[in-house]
């Protein structure tokens, strides 16, 4: 028995120094496991690299989830070349949804307000992400103001079912947005001066306005009152200068007003995407 | 054998921690050479290799502020800063602190936040006040503002060298009497830039609206003349003189950008 206690103590004491010298922070269990640090870190250009080194060896997948991690790290940096190769070499139909949904998402950050017209509705058959790209899609819908929003959603009315609270909030603040008619605001300045601007809601201008014109208008008359033509005319031509600048004016304030409507409402849909992590996985799952 | 166990498991841990050490000192040491190689995204990579074995934190200040040095040098300002930051937040070392918050304030002079980077500076201890004065003084390099950087480097005689070369620029910088012209008489200053289409534009409108000025006063028509005076002089007035400031400190940055780069060869101490 002694000898038998002897002889595991002096095995165990031995094995532990050589199992020390063996850390080797370069091999493949700890490049993997380094690469999810970076990844979580969001390094992702040297995750991708990390994984790759920890997925592939003579070029040989060793590691599918390694690999496929590479492919996601460069598709968060937007190397789309880079991504799409890695996953077209994913067979894993698991890893594939994950896969299409991360192109799906690189395809919504090059351009959200088109990303709707790029999608194909089988898309959302039987796939694992169809919660994700449903909140993409919705989201695309309410940023392109070329398209009839209503119908875009009408066509696939079960998706309003999976927006996030986020998404939902934002889709009402879409269908309550109100624009200034560029025409009314132009026809309002016509008839009197500076009112256009106030249908705008730009106040101070709207008075600058009326005084403006009003004040070169009365100047103009009196002059021609008393015989000054000369300094009538001049007043009259800048009364008649400031009149066509308020229309002009109004028109410009009206477009001003509907493209910072429409600038304020894409940021708080952009945010929300962003904010949201464009509704990808973390992939904790795949590393931890 | 349990108590066997027990030992096994300590000793295991131990020299574990042992193991993880050495891996750091040797992923440290390749760190090292490659930043001294300038290659500084690997070693970025293998500094947070160092970091990620560094379980116990033990060098993740140093290794936080080497990390802060490597953005820096590759342009990475904000990265440089939050680095630098966790090396401060992660440090014990007074030294280590000092240097990665002058760091941060190098990095912000750098990002055009000189301000910022003064308020840092302004917020060291007295204790380093040379240090202080030398970093501020060069915030005041970077804004142009040379006479304010040479209150801060007259302090000591170690910045001799670089106050001698400010005192050189300060002489050169001054725009003061076209700021005062450019208020006196704005259309004349168009002529100093070769302005002349603007000169005469200017001189028609200023002197044609003076005149209706003038003349609607003479008359006794106070209402016409004030409305004048607002609507036609003033605006051309303030516009002429608008755009004159804007070309002097057009002028002026082009200057300055001329003598920091004068400086960025003649000038061999410590810069941003």
């Amino acid at each position: 028995m002694k000898i038998k206690n002897l002889i595991l103590k002096f095995c165990l004491i031995a094995y532990i120094p050589v199992f020390a010298q063996n850390i080797n922070p370069y091999d493949s269990f700890y490049k993997k496991k380094f690469g999810a640090y970076l990844f979580v870190q969001k390094d992702y250009l040297r995750s991708a690299l990390e994984f790759q080194k920890a997925a592939i060896e003579k070029d040989e997948i060793i590691d599918t989830i390694s690999f496929f991690l590479s492919g996601v790290s460069f598709a968060r940096i937007n190397k789309k070349d880079e991504a799409v190769l890695i996953f077209s070499k994913i067979t894993n139909p698991k890893l594939k949804d994950y896969a299409n949904s991360e192109l799906q998402i690189l395809s919504f950050k090059s351009n959200p307000e088109k990303f709707l017209t790029t999608i194909d509705n089988k898309i959302f058959e039987n796939n694992s992400q169809k919660k994700n790209l449903a909140n993409l899609y919705l989201l695309s819908a309410a940023l392109d103001f070329e398209l009839d929003f209503e119908s875009k959603i009408e066509s696939n009315k079960e998706l309003l079912g999976l927006a996030h609270s986020e998404v939902e909030s934002l889709l009402i603040q879409r269908r309550n947005l109100k624009f200034k008619d560029q025409a009314l605001a132009m026809t309002f300045s016509a008839l009197i001066p500076g009112l256009g601007k106030f249908y705008v809601g730009e106040y101070i201008d709207g008075i600058i306005s009326l005084l403006g014109v009003a004040g070169f208008a009365i100047l103009s008359y009196e002059n021609y009152l008393k015989k000054a033509n000369i300094e009538g005319s001049i007043y009259a031509g800048i009364s008649i200068i400031l009149y066509s600048a308020n229309i002009v004016g109004a028109y410009n304030s009206a477009v001003r007003y509907n493209n910072q409507t429409i600038i304020n409402f894409k940021s708080r849909a952009k945010k929300i995407a962003i904010d949201n992590n464009y509704f990808c996985e973390d992939y904790s799952f795949l590393y931890e | 054998m349990n108590k066997l166990l027990v030992i096994a498991i300590i000793l295991y841990l131990f020299d574990f921690q042992y193991a993880q050490s050495e891996a750091v000192k040797k992923i440290l040491s390749k760190a090292d050479s490659l930043f001294l190689s300038e290659n500084y995204f690997d070693a970025i990579t293998e500094y947070k290799r160092a970091a990620f074995f560094d379980s116990n934190k033990t060098v993740c200040d140093r290794i936080n502020y080497q990390i802060g040095l490597c953005y820096k040098a590759g342009g990475y300002f904000e990265n440089a800063v939050e680095f630098f930051g966790k090396a401060i937040l992660s440090s014990r070392d007074e030294n280590l602190k000092l240097k990665s918050k002058i760091q941060i304030a190098r990095c912000l002079m750098l990002n055009k936040g000189t301000e910022a980077a003064r308020n840092l500076l302004i917020n060291l201890s007295d204790e380093y006040s040379e240090l202080k004065n030398y970093w501020i003084g060069w915030t005041r390099i970077l804004e142009g503002d040379f006479s304010s950087a040479k209150e801060n480097l007259k302090t000591s005689y170690n910045f001799k060298e670089l106050y001698e070369l400010i005192n050189k620029f300060e002489n050169e910088e001054d725009c003061s009497m076209l700021k005062f012209f450019s208020y006196i008489a704005p259309n004349i200053v168009y002529l100093y830039f070769g302005e002349y289409f603007s000169f005469l534009l200017s001189t028609f409108y200023i002197y044609g609206s003076a005149y209706l000025t003038f003349q609607a006063f003479e008359k006794e028509k106070v209402i016409e003349g004030l409305a004048i005076a607002n609507l036609l002089l003033a605006r051309f007035y303030s516009g002429s003189i608008q755009n004159n400031l804007k070309a002097i400190e057009d002028l002026r940055r082009k200057k300055i950008i001329q003598n920091l780069d004068y400086l960025q060869k003649a000038y061999k101490g410590e810069k941003p």
